[in-house]
């Protein structure tokens, strides 16, 4: 099974001919073995804290997750309505998953978890994420993180 | 995500990236990838499935320490079964469903109240259950929202907020009104899959019926933002195709 089986024909044509970026550069970084890694979480669902602004159409910017938040918390603002939000609303960790981050943290697994985690929200022209993508690498570096795990929706 | 991760490394930051759609990860070519077969919004499998969950983060994670670069697109094995319909599932809100007459906006009104209501509930059950509440984009309350996605049946209201327009107040009460009935109709678990909770929506209630109805009127209209909010936003793209719309 795949993932895009649910979809229609149409829709699935439509995702698979989505224009994507092309890039000349090949960047590969090692930081070391995951054991010393300390890893951030970056989601693209649209999601953030209730009292945050929320996404709007277009939105490159991105939304700051305290790893210390309540899921309780965490509300969706995605602008597409075209993917399951079950899972999401009952469980954060099916496309946020802090706890499992920290447990991996705390077996050895992980070096550490960021202090902050980070949505972007997708269906937004990935080349206007660029400055963002780039000013937050500054912030990850600031908190002595080495390492992304990137979930999408 | 590719692209983010493009971004990202060339600054220093390694990156690895789940994928949903493989035909992305292959066209981009990011370092790491794991490609997993799950349905979109469930990149890491489902609900309530912490091992899982934990399985598929861990896969992504270890392609962090192989070699092999520029690009590495790795398989996640799974056959998939978390998304088949559970046969024991009890849908505690099956009956809660309101008759509604789209023809007349104040009855349509006090059928979506009638139905938000009787589902408070279960939306409390659902919260208590999962320590998840959801519902907030639009910062109004439920009464509210009620009142100004059925006043859309009629000519546009004024916004309820004074920082957002009456439309995009539309989009973000519409999006709390489905994450209600969604997580209302959750309660009492049984792990059922999304079709079956997204099906209940959209087939037996008022609020469905009323955001179908908006799409219906406004997506085709001159008001260019009613036209993407209720034409793109209101109703996915699956029961578009279903419901014959």
């Amino acid at each position: 099974m795949v993932a895009l089986s649910n979809l229609t024909e149409h829709y699935q044509k439509l995702l698979g001919n989505l224009e994507c970026p092309s890039f000349e550069s090949e960047p590969w970084v090692n930081p070391g073995p995951l054991k010393d890694r300390r890893v951030t979480i970056i989601s693209s669902g649209g999601i953030h804290h209730r009292d945050e602004v929320p996404f709007k159409g277009g939105d490159f910017g991105y939304r700051t997750i305290p790893a210390n938040a309540d899921a309780r918390d965490i509300v969706m603002s995605h602008v597409s309505v075209n993917f399951d939000r079950t899972a999401f609303q009952q469980d954060l960790d099916a496309i946020f998953p802090l706890s499992h981050l920290a447990d991996m943290a705390a077996d050895g697994t992980i070096g550490s978890v960021a202090t902050d985690h980070y949505s972007f929200m997708g269906a937004t022209d990935p080349a206007l994420m660029e400055d963002d993508a780039r000013e937050l690498a500054g912030r990850l570096q600031a908190d002595n993180v080495d390492t992304a795990v990137l979930i999408p929706v | 995500m590719s692209a983010l991760g493009h971004y990202l490394e060339e600054e220093g930051i390694a990156t690895t990236i789940i994928s949903l759609i493989r035909v992305h990860s292959e066209k981009v070519q990011a370092p790491r990838n794991l490609f997993v077969p799950f349905e979109l919004g469930r990149p890491l499998g489902a609900p309530g499935n912490p091992a899982l969950q934990k399985q598929v983060l861990k896969a992504a994670l270890d392609l962090l320490e192989r070699e092999g670069g520029p690009s590495i697109i790795e398989d996640y094995d799974d056959d998939g079964v978390y998304q088949a319909p559970a046969a024991d599932w009890v849908n505690l809100a099956a009956d809660m469903g309101v008759d509604v007459d789209l023809g007349d906006m104040d009855a349509a009104r006090a059928a979506m109240q009638a139905e938000v209501t009787a589902l408070k509930p279960l939306y409390d059950q659902a919260v208590a259950e999962t320590g998840r509440d959801p519902v907030g984009v639009s910062g109004l309350s439920m009464d509210q929202i009620v009142d100004h996605v059925s006043a859309f049946l009629g000519d546009p209201p004024d916004s309820p907020r004074d920082d957002l327009s009456s439309g995009m107040v539309l989009r973000y009460a519409a999006d709390d009104l489905k994450a209600y009935y969604l997580q209302a109709v959750a309660a009492g678990g049984g792990d059922p899959s999304s079709v079956q909770l997204t099906d209940w929506f959209w087939q037996q209630t008022a609020a469905a019926k009323v955001l179908i109805a908006l799409r219906a009127r406004w997506k085709d209209g001159e008001d260019k933002s009613l036209k993407v909010v209720c034409g793109n936003f209101m109703v996915p793209h699956m029961q578009v195709h279903g419901l014959g719309l």
